[in-house]
């Protein structure tokens, strides 16, 4: 196995520092919605990269305890990855779930995991171009269901009470799996998201005034091929608004690309788990939410 | 081309000043600040300038206050600075012909910063009332007199400055080399003073009765900064851009204080019983939205094709509202000897919210206030042969209980999203009054 470069990194201590906080008291532990933005951790924003192949689409949980498990797919398989929230060591990656199904076709990707509401973890993901699902109890041992959902590239489920929500990228914009477009790229010719919408992730919370919140992060890309990472909400699955401004969420260096939004939002903080090119191949970066 | 840009919701100014919001003396914030009609120490330069044509005596307050806000936005504490400083008061009545008249200085000078101003973006949420609210010097000068037996005018001024002013770059901006670059600067910042009038009248209506109205000026803190680069770009003698210029024009508010009518009653229930009662009108509606303007000019010749700024939306609308404040002060004289006097003070006051929920863009976060105050004095007389007169000691305790409020966002892509304001804040101060 090709070696890793993981970079060892304090997320509670650089979120306890107040991105974007100001001079002189008033201003320190703020609420962040989790919509954005949000900034790059330190001048290292790549976290875990193997040089011998690409990660793509992570999907994250936040641990018990402390630190995040993600996934990711990785040469036609899904890995997960223990990142540490604090000085100590990551867990090492290890293989999560591998094609073993006819209809997958001998490669699996795109993972999407999400909590499940009776327990456990279910993972949606893509292979032939259908949406596959497996649940866990521990993250570690998967068991897949016996056939595919439907059609769809780019899974991502979330449940929002006891009602699952499964998106997929469709032929530029985003859909329902099995219903209607819930988001297409934009009308305004200048913006990012111009040519396209893909690799949707859902997250749901409920605000502290009670209301359901939906929120979808998805990859735009424009017409010159960049891809950048947006935001849109809702209250009810079906219906998407971006924000007014409709820019993307995370401010990247103008000759950056950025792919596989894995959002993972807490009560008083956000972190973006997200793909960016180092040295050549597909890794996994974080940022943080930042005070706006 | 010349493009001419407005540029919003980039900084947020606070509002007020300390003695506003935790008053000022000893004696005042015990009664909960219910003393337009009722004060009768070096705090008449705040609560009432008529009332300081009351005694006979030259008076010197001097004292310090304390007050630590606890606020939470969303459950987290915002740490918001306390306000701590000395209070200081001089008080010298005298008699012109056959009028009666005293003049007043009084100054509240914080012991951490005499003034803070600093801008914020307006979707950063903060307290708008704590920000920079007591982060301020308060200084004020006052005349009063009496006429006839039973009425009392006077009126003043408080001081505080505003900054103008502007950078200019003049010459040749070295281009792609900017160590080639070859400028003269020009900086011109100007501190104006701004003064701010108030006023007050006291009637005894009664011997037991005293009424009295008051007035504050309002203010608002202007910083009026400029900066403008102006010549050619590029290297010398073959300069891509030749005569142009760059301006940035930055307006930002801060310190706002509401224009504020008072009145109120100080009634003798008994000889030991004092009550009084406040009412004041706070002009909130005039509080804009506290985003600053940035306004930019450029002209950058050809360049002007490819440099695209793009001009921010319109700020939203604060929505202010007017308040009235009702506050409720008792003292009674809980004990007397020859030597000493002892009083013990309370107070309650309710300043509802100027600030609406919180729902757009702008967070100046705001509640309601219910203000618990307690307190005691001691008046000691011939004490010692150097102090003729009596002398006094004050102290006061208080609490500020700022109830939950939720506020929620109409967009669902709101950065900030739905939170609950909540809070507490704690007051304390001592003070002394000498007499000559």
């Amino acid at each position: 196995m090709a070696v890793l470069m993981r970079h060892m990194w304090c997320l509670a201590a650089l979120a306890a520092c107040g991105m974007g906080a100001a001079s002189g008291g008033g201003t320190d532990h703020l609420p962040v919605s989790g919509a954005g933005p949000y900034g790059d951790i330190g001048d290292q924003p790549v976290v875990f990269a193997d040089p011998g192949a690409d990660l793509t689409s992570p999907t994250a949980i936040a641990l018990e305890g402390g630190g995040f498990r993600i996934w990711y797919a990785r040469a036609g398989e899904i890995w997960r990855v223990d990142l540490g929230d604090g000085p100590g060591p990551a867990g090492e990656p290890a293989p999560a779930l591998a094609a073993d199904r006819a209809w997958e076709a001998g490669a699996v990707g795109n993972p999407s995991v999400t909590p499940a509401p009776g327990g456990g973890l279910l993972m949606v993901y893509e292979a032939a171009g259908q949406v596959g699902a497996a649940r866990s109890n521990d993250g570690v041992a998967w068991m897949k269901d016996a056939a595919p959902l439907g059609d769809g590239h780019d899974p991502s489920a979330v449940y929002a009470g006891d009602e699952l929500f499964v998106y997929v990228a469709d032929g530029g914009a985003i859909r329902r799996l099995g219903g209607d477009v819930v988001l297409s790229a934009s009308t305004d010719p200048l913006a990012f998201d111009s040519a396209a919408v893909a690799e949707p992730t859902a997250a749901f919370g409920t605000t502290v005034a009670g209301r359901r919140w939906i929120g979808l992060f998805y990859v735009g890309a424009n017409a010159a091929g960049r891809t950048l990472i947006g935001f849109a909400g809702s209250g009810d699955g079906a219906t998407f608004t971006r924000p007014p401004r409709g820019r993307p969420i995370l401010a990247a260096p103008s000759i950056v690309s950025e792919r596989g939004p894995a959002p993972v939002v807490l009560s008083d903080r956000a972190y973006l788990f997200y793909n960016r090119v180092k040295s050549g191949r597909w890794a996994i970066a974080a940022a943080l939410s930042t005070t706006p | 081309m010349r493009a001419t840009l407005l540029l919003a919701a980039v900084a947020v100014r606070a509002h007020a000043n300390p003695v506003d919001a935790f008053g000022f003396g000893a004696r005042g914030p015990a009664m909960a600040g219910a003393q337009t009609a009722a004060t009768d120490d070096g705090g008449a330069n705040y609560y009432n300038p008529g009332a300081l044509a009351l005694g006979d005596d030259i008076r010197i307050d001097l004292g310090y206050q304390i007050a630590k806000p606890y606020l939470k936005i969303g459950g987290g504490d915002q740490g918001v600075d306390s306000s701590r400083g000395l209070a200081l008061s001089l008080t010298a009545p005298g008699d012109v012909g056959p009028v009666h008249l005293a003049v007043g200085l009084a100054v509240f000078l914080p012991d951490e910063r005499i003034t803070r101003t600093r801008t914020l973006p307006s979707a950063r949420p903060r307290w708008a009332l704590y920000d920079n609210r007591p982060q301020r010097l308060f200084l004020a000068s006052n005349l009063a007199l009496r006429v006839g037996d039973d009425l009392y005018i006077g009126g003043g001024i408080a001081y505080m400055s505003r900054t103008g002013g502007a950078i200019d770059l003049e010459g040749r901006l070295g281009f792609p080399d900017p160590n080639d670059s070859n400028f003269t600067l020009d900086i011109d910042v100007t501190l104006k003073t701004i003064r701010y009038a108030q006023a007050g009248v006291l009637w005894r209506a009664q011997p037991w009765l005293l009424v009295g109205a008051s007035f504050r000026g309002g203010f608002v803190l202007a910083l009026d900064q400029g900066f403008r680069i102006h010549g050619d770009l590029g290297p010398a003698g073959s300069p891509v851009v030749k005569d142009g210029f760059f301006e940035l024009h930055s307006l930002a508010f801060d310190l706002f204080q509401p224009e504020q009518w008072a009145a109120g009653f100080a009634l003798q229930l008994t000889p030991r019983v004092l009550v009084s009662g406040d009412v004041t009108w706070q002009r909130w509606s005039a509080y804009e939205n506290p985003a600053a303007r940035i306004q930019i000019s450029y002209d950058l010749k050809q360049l002007n094709d490819i440099v695209h700024i793009v001009a921010a939306p319109p700020l939203e609308k604060a929505y202010f509202h007017d308040t009235f404040v009702p506050r409720l002060g008792v003292e009674w004289l809980a004990a007397r000897s020859p030597h000493a006097a002892w009083r013990v003070r309370a107070g309650y006051a309710f300043e509802p919210t100027p600030a609406p929920e919180q729902r757009g863009e702008l967070n100046a976060v705001d509640n309601d206030k219910h203000t618990f105050t307690a307190g005691f004095g001691v008046s000691l007389s011939d004490v010692t042969r150097v102090l003729v007169h009596p002398f006094d000691i004050d102290a006061y305790v208080g609490a500020t209980y700022l109830p939950p409020r939720t506020h929620r966002k109409l967009s669902l892509t709101d950065p900030v999203g739905d939170y609950i304001s909540e809070g507490l804040v704690l007051m304390a101060g001592v003070g002394t009054r000498w007499r000559f």
